[in-house]
Order: structure tokens, then sequence, then C-alpha cells
């Protein structure tokens, strides 16, 4: 029930939100009395040739980072074929006083489930361009991993993404401290401490409890959790440091680069081997990434003539030994996984209200799984996306997405067909959106 | 000459001289501008005691400014941000605030709203975003009233002596000068568009309400169905009875906006088109002095070209 009365209660203070704006006389723009308040709405009819498989087919395409075991997968897999109700996101945002901002996510599913997203708050009045966010929060590694859902060019998230951080990218508990140098360029340093208990692919970690009653299961000798010898997650685990630099080119165009670099030092994985050999390992995992985005600036109205190149490279290594081992001389053995992974995309805003945007996204780019001294390569995946998103206005879009998938999985290739028909809809206050 | 008196007079030259550096860093008022009015305005109140910054182009439609990175970088050193306000910059201006690092300019007196320091037209009874893109606080266009961006000059000048006030009667004085060469300029434009007084538009946005009521123009209608989107062909059909009904003279649009619908409706009615520039900046129109020289040469030659060419 408590779902029902958060959801309640956000509803309740949206209309008192409402009245204030009426009586507001004052123009500055942070000085709203009550947080804004606002309610993504987003659906879709979906399609493809493989029985509504799709989206777990690029779930589960080959990667030396598979998480086996322990976590709850995550519901967005599971696009059925036909009508889709996608989260309903809840956000609030503004001034707590003349120290700190706030802001609060939170989404619906379909089922009914609340998830708290993000809540953080955020310093503003430290000097020097320093700034300290706390609370739960979506990393700023890379460029695309702090955009929520509604702000992204297509339906879907990228595969490279997907095959590295998972649907919702990397998010967590912790502090960010930013710096933004007092120059002409904007050159801005952050680095993000986070506990980095829930990344779903690298750097993940496995429900201990979960995997001992696997292992005894399949093994049929009674194992503990405290036997598979993982050490405690006690503490942040999860480091990432993250670089942007944009020159100014004046007021048409923009071009940002960024590099990013983040370690998990507890990082656990669960195997299960084809001959029966089951084992646990830990170690360390490294993330290194590389972005670039440029955006030439609408010249007519509603978007028209505006367009946009992004792309992000990311490459994960993690070496990890076995702590628990079905064969015990093996105890020890050496496990490491390394991948990477890459997407491009564009945009253009050929007519007033009308953006085409064309993306491709490759997984397990030169990926290798070792164990001892056997190596096994990581096989390369492949996505190419088409989406036509017509803006009615800031507030709502309707896109036609098209995907073209070559996923290697467990059982072989497969070429498939993605179709997406999405609605986006924005019902509250006018977001300001970030570059 | 001793050597003693040397080295004096060497140290007291190095003194002078990191004096001078550390009062010139100081003497400089650094101004981001969101559009280039103001932007203008303030280098026409600061003169040489600021720096300014535009963050718009002219002829860019400041509702839709992205919140690049470079911006981020001018509010992070700004002693001033400088904007129209009433709610015409709401979809960026707050990510500029809020991640610029800088807590100097996120209230009065380091932001100045240009919009809050006088009053404005079209502020809604009813707030429904199915109205399309309206203002809470009405129309932020204010700067088409050269009577109106003297009060924000005054407004201004008293902002920057507040800011830097070892310089308070050098910003007065400036100020003064400029309004007093503005003024009778006022006077003469309002003569010179004696014509118009009356005279009824239709205008593609919102954008000309301060202008049509300085100059007692009436506006009839907008090429726009709602504020914000497009023209339909069913909205423009129904002008073209409006138009003739009402007796409309003159289809007001800006570049950006496009020919394409005004021309259309002009070519169904005695209406005549006629583009306006919105900024000093587009073409011919460096200061906001040759902005409103522009309008009303615009808007007289057009009228008198309607009214020859189509009677």
């Amino acid at each position: 029930m408590n779902k029902f009365y958060a959801a309640g209660a956000m509803l309740a203070l949206s209309s008192s939100v409402v009245a204030a704006e009426g009586n507001s006389t004052s123009n500055n723009p942070l000085a709203a009395f009550n947080p804004a308040f606002s309610v993504i709405f987003d659906g879709m009819y979906y399609s493809d040739n493989v029985k509504g498989e799709g989206a777990a087919l690029l779930e589960d395409a080959d990667s030396a980072f598979h998480s086996h075991g322990g976590h709850e997968e995550h519901g967005h897999g599971d696009l059925k074929r036909g009508f889709n109700l996608n989260e309903t996101e809840l956000t609030m945002s503004g001034s707590v006083d003349s120290y700190f901002d706030a802001w609060l996510s939170a989404a619906i599913s379909s089922d009914g489930d609340f998830e708290l997203e993000e809540a953080w708050v955020r310093s503003q009045s430290l000097p020097a361009g320093l700034q300290v966010k706390a609370g739960r929060f979506l990393s700023a590694i890379g460029y695309h991993n702090e955009k929520h859902p509604h702000s992204w060019n297509f339906a879907d998230q990228n595969l490279a993404y997907l095959s590295l951080f998972g649907d919702h990218g990397v998010s967590g508990d912790g502090l960010q401290l930013t710096w933004l140098a007092p120059t002409d360029s904007y050159l801005q340093l952050g680095l993000e401490i986070l506990q980095g208990d829930n990344l779903e692919r690298a750097g993940s970690v496995i429900d201990a409890e979960h995997v001992a009653e696997d292992i005894s299961a399949e093994l049929g000798v009674d194992v503990t959790a405290e036997d598979l010898n993982l050490a405690e997650q006690d503490g942040p685990q999860l480091g990432i440091f993250t670089l942007r630099y944009a020159p100014d080119l004046g007021a048409r165009r923009a071009l940002q680069l960024g590099l990013s670099a983040a370690r998990h030092q507890d990082s656990q994985a669960f195997h299960e081997e084809e001959g029966g050999e089951l084992f646990v390992t830990e170690g360390d995992t490294d993330v290194y990434g590389a972005q670039a985005v440029y955006k030439h600036f609408p010249t007519g109205q509603y978007g028209k003539g505006g367009w946009s190149l992004t792309g992000e490279y990311f490459y994960a290594d993690s070496d990890q030994e076995a702590v628990f081992h079905s064969e015990a001389d093996e105890l020890g053995l050496p496990v490491t996984s390394e991948q990477g992974a890459a997407y491009v995309e564009a945009t253009y805003g050929f007519a007033p209200r009308w953006q085409f945007g064309l993306r491709t996204a490759a997984s397990g780019i030169g990926g290798e799984f070792s164990e001892g001294d056997e190596t096994e390569e990581v096989r390369l995946s492949r996505q190419h996306s088409a989406a036509l998103t017509w803006y009615a206005t800031e507030f709502s879009k309707l896109r036609l997405q098209f995907n073209r998938n070559d996923v290697h999985g467990h059982d072989g290739n497969k070429e498939y067909n993605q179709v997406f028909l999405q609605y986006n809809l924005s019902l509250g206050a006018h977001g300001a959106h970030s570059f | 000459m001793t050597l003693q008196s040397t080295t004096l007079r060497v140290r007291g030259l190095l003194i002078a001289a990191l004096c001078a550096a550390s009062f010139s860093a100081h003497a400089d008022l650094r101004i981001l501008a969101c559009e280039p009015e103001w932007g203008q305005l303030a280098t026409e109140i600061g003169g040489d005691l600021v720096t300014v910054k535009t963050a718009s182009a002219p002829g860019q439609d400041a509702h839709h400014i992205q919140a690049r990175p470079s911006l981020l970088a001018q509010v992070r050193r700004a002693d001033m941000v400088l904007c129209t306000g009433a709610g015409l910059e709401t979809g960026w201006l707050p990510v500029l605030l809020n991640r610029g690092g800088n807590p100097d300019v996120r209230q009065a007196p380091g932001l100045f709203m240009a919009a809050e320091q006088v009053d404005r037209l079209e502020i809604p009874v009813t707030l429904d975003r199915a109205d399309g893109d309206v203002h809470a606080m009405g129309n932020p266009h204010v700067h088409m009233d050269p009577r109106r961006v003297i009060t924000i000059s005054q407004q201004l000048a008293e902002r920057f002596a507040t800011l830097d006030p070892d310089h308070a009667d050098r910003y007065r004085q400036q100020q003064q000068a400029w309004q007093a060469a503005l003024e009778p300029r006022v006077d003469a434009w309002e003569k010179q568009a004696a014509s118009l007084k009356g005279l009824k538009v239709i205008s593609y946005h919102r954008t000309w309400a301060y202008l049509l009521d300085w100059l007692e123009m009436t506006r009839v209608d907008e090429l726009e169905p709602k504020p914000g989107l497009p023209p339909t062909p069913g909205h423009l059909a129904s002008l073209v009875d409006k138009a003739g009904k009402e007796q409309v003279g003159l289809i007001l649009y800006q570049p950006i906006n496009g020919d394409k619908a005004p021309n259309w409706l002009a070519s169904r009615t005695a209406a005549c088109a006629v583009e306006l520039p919105f900024s000093p900046g587009e073409e011919g129109t460096d200061t906001l002095t040759s902005l409103y020289d522009t309008l009303i040469q615009r808007l007289t030659h057009a009228l008198q070209a309607c009214e020859g060419g189509k009677a």
C-alpha cells in the first residue's frame, strides 16, 4: 500500500504547484516556492520477428560480463509484442534553501511497483566552482548515462550501454564532487564515490545467499554463503573519475569531449561451466570511457536545421580469482573478463518539429573471457537503428523506430528486426534540459 | 643614483604594477546576457567597465537555446547574469544557474531579469498548457518598447552601481547620457509612425506586443494557432476571412519564421507581409537605436507600399 500513499502525496503536491505558479510575482526562474513536479508518460506498441524475444536476446548477447544468479532481472527486458506501458516517471525538483537544491525521481512500473530511481541533494553555495551532490543519482560517467529516458533520441537503451551497464545505466548511492574551472572553455572534473552494489554488468556483485542455495542444489551438499569466502561488501566499492571539456564555439554550435575512468574494487561473479564445474570469483573491475558530442543548433523554428553527432566508447576489464570452486584444487583460479562497447548516433531536424535519427551500436568489441590459461573470445553483436520523431510540443512526442539486430547469444547468431511506436509525454513543470 | 634608491624605485614600480593588475581585474564586471538586446544595453550603460558575453545569437529563438557547456563556463566567472525573465528562458537558464557553480548569480543582485523591471502585457487569467506556450508572468518580449527599455536601463545602472560601487557614478552618468540621446529619438519615431496608429495587424508569434503597444497598433490574431505551434492550413484559412473583416493592413514576421505562411496569407488578402528584425545584430541593426529605427522604417514603408500597390 505504501507506494500508493507516496504517489498520492506527490500528486497532491503537484496541485499546489499549479496554484502557486499563478500567484508568482517573482521572475527568478529558481524561485518557485514549491518544487517543480512532473509526470512522464511513456508507452509503446512493439513488435519483432523473433516471437517477442527481441529485447531478451539483446540482454543475453554474448558478453564477458554476464552476471549469473544473484540479481533479479529488471523489468525492462520483457518488452512484449503489442502494447507496452513503460515506466511512468514522477519527478520533483527545486531549491531546498539558499544552500541546497534537490531532485527526486521515482518510476512506477506497469505492474504498479514503485522504485526510487534518484533522490539527491546538491550544494549551491560552495565557492571556487565546487559542487557536491549526495544521495542516489545517475553517474556522470560517459555522456548518455546521465540522460533520463524521456530525453533519449531513441525508444530503447543502446546496445553498448546495455552490454556494460544494463538498461538503467550506472547509478548508485554516494557522493559526487565536481569542480568547474574558471576558464573561458568549459572544463569540469568530477569524482564520485558510490556504494556500487547495484551494477548490472561490469562491476556487478552477487547475492551470496541465493548463489549458495543454487550451488547446494546442484552439488547436493550443503554450501552456505560463508563457504563462498567472499569479502564483506563493507563501505563504498565504486570510484568514478570524469573529465569534460568544451571549447567556446559561439552560439550556433557546441562540442563536448569527455573521458571517464571507474574502478569497482570488489566485483563478484558466479560461473556455471558446461562440465558441471561451479565457481565464484571476486576481484576488481575497471571501466574506461571516451566520448564526443557535437551539436549544430537549429537555424529555423521548432528544431528545423539542427543536427547532432554523438559517439561513445567504453572498455571494461575485470580481474577476479576463484574464492569458491567445486573442484577444491582450482581455488585461486584467475578469471579475467574484458570487452569494449561503442555507439554512434546522429540526429537531424529535417523539418519543423520532425527529427530523424540513426544509431549504430556494438557490444563485445575485442571481448575475451579467460579462466586460468583457457581463453574464450566474446563474439560481437551489432544493432542498427533508425528513428523518426515528431515533437508536437516540448511536452509531447511520438516516435517510430526500427532496429536491425545481429546478436550472438547462447544459441548462436540471430538476425532480426524490432519496431517501436512510442509516445512520451510530460505533464507538469517545464523541465530545463542539460546539454 | 645609489643602488638603494634604484631598488626602492623598482620595488615601488612593482607594487604599482601589482595594484594596477589587481585593480583592472576588479574593474571589469563580467556580464553574461541571455539575449543580444540585453548584451547591447549592458554595453551602452557599462561602457568599458563591463565585459559582455551573449548566450544567444541575433535571430535565434530565445525559448529554445541549449544550456551548452561553454555557457556554464561563462556563468562560473560572471558577476551578473542578465536575462529577459518572465519565463522566456525556462528551458535552459535554470540548468545554467544550477550547474554553473557560482552562488553569486543565482539571485539578485547578481541575477537581473529585465522584464521584471517593467509592467508586462498579456498576463494570462488562466493557465493551461492546452493554450500553448503561454508565459504565466506575461509576454516577455519587453525590449520592443523603448520607453520600457529606458526604465530597465535605469534599474540596470543602479544594479551595476551595487555590484561595483567604486564606479557607481560613472554607471549613472553613462545611463543618463544614453537616455538623453534616446529620448528625442523616441519622440521622432512616434511622429514618424503616426500613420501606423490604429493599424490592425496579424503577427506570426506574439513577438511584437510591446511594439504595437508603443505605436498604438492593434493585433487581430497570430499566424500561430497557439503560441509555440506552427501555422496550420485550417488556421490560416480562417485568417483569410478575419483579415478581410477586420481590415488588417500588415502581417508581421521574423526571418526565423520563414516567409511561407505570411506570403500565403498576404496573397489572399489586402494585407502585406513585412519581415521585421527582432534583436540588435540582425542585418543593419547593431544597436537598440538602429533596431527601433529599422522597425519604424520597415513598417511605414510597407504600409505605404501596400496602400499604393494593392489599392
